[in-house]
């Protein structure tokens, strides 16, 4: 996917909720390059014009396995809290 | 070897990062113009979808920097620009800079020097068992008007030293290499074998001779060593 289509998917997918700035995801872009989670490359869009494609590379999908159980601890918290008040 | 793989990263990164910029930018306009079709196609007036794309957008220069900065080499880059910039200067004004340059090469130069003798006088005692009780005598000559003459025989320039024969027990040092000549009821002259251990310059023909001239010339009288440094 290129950043348009990643903003748009992330707003599809979370029903509009995720909203986020959506140049924001260019900087974040480059730390998962810089880590080697993501690669780029450029190709073309259906609409025939230059786009830079992102893709998760296995170190990538590693991360988000941490990133998921450590959010899922953090969830689970404070859904822990929130229940026993 | 992640951190290996990550600086390479980094390191093309930086070699390419004109192009890098040029990327980053184009894939920016990519996504603002696809955001301002899709805001078109919802109905807006051309300049009204714009500006809704650059709003969900954000601060696009800000983000660009941002994105370039990721990578690290900020540093590097203010340190290459504080460089350039002072070349240009220098540059600009060439009679300052070479006063200046002069200026900070005379300084380090009379620093190391003045290091340099601090250095082998104070610093380093003298390679001799106690050296603090070595003492150079010096003798004044009013009737002629000499002053400070020393006492002892010279060092010669070709690093052949002429001296006393108890100068190394005085001293509690052996030399490499001593040639014992001229001692009473002992003229021989001396062997030139003794100069084939030394360094080349010191294996030539004319070396022999000099040496065979020095003892020759010392050789009445006292006994004299003639003492060849290796260093």
């Amino acid at each position: 996917m290129h950043g348009y289509e990643i903003a748009n998917s992330i707003q599809r997918i979370s029903n509009d909720v995720l909203q986020v700035e959506e140049g924001s995801l260019y900087p974040a872009l480059q730390r998962m390059l810089i880590k080697g989670w993501v690669t780029a490359k450029w190709g073309t869009t259906a609409g025939n014009r230059r786009a830079r494609y992102y893709q998760l590379t296995a170190a990538g999908r590693k991360q988000l396995d941490v990133e998921m159980s450590q959010f899922e601890r953090v969830i689970g918290a404070i859904t822990r809290v929130i229940e026993a008040v | 070897m992640d951190w290996l793989r990550e600086l390479t990263r980094r390191l093309k990164m930086l070699t390419l990062r004109r192009q890098f910029d040029a990327d980053l930018e184009e894939e920016m306009r990519l996504h603002l113009e696809l955001r301002q079709e899709e805001q078109l196609r919802s109905g807006m007036t051309a300049n009204e979808a714009r500006a809704a794309a650059r709003r969900r957008f954000g601060n696009a220069t800000y983000l660009k920097e941002e994105s370039h900065m990721a990578w690290g080499w900020e540093w590097f880059e203010n340190a290459e620009q504080d460089v350039r910039y002072g070349l240009r200067v220098l540059r600009k004004s060439p009679g300052f800079s070479a006063v200046a340059i002069l200026t900070i090469a005379l300084g380090i130069g009379a620093t190391t020097a003045i290091f340099t003798v601090v250095d082998a006088t104070l610093l380093h005692p003298l390679p001799y068992p106690q050296p603090e009780q070595l003492v150079s005598i010096e003798y004044d000559f009013t009737g002629v008007g000499a002053r400070d003459v020393g006492m002892s025989e010279p060092e010669w320039h070709v690093r052949i030293l002429i001296v006393a024969p108890n100068y190394f027990a005085l001293l509690g040092v052996k030399p490499l290499i001593a040639l014992v000549s001229g001692g009473k009821g002992n003229s021989q002259p001396p062997n030139c074998d003794v100069l084939h251990d030394l360094p080349r310059v010191w294996r030539s023909p004319g070396s022999c001779k000099l040496l065979k001239n020095l003892t020759a010339q010392r050789s009445h009288g006292r006994g004299r060593r003639l003492l060849l440094n290796r260093s």
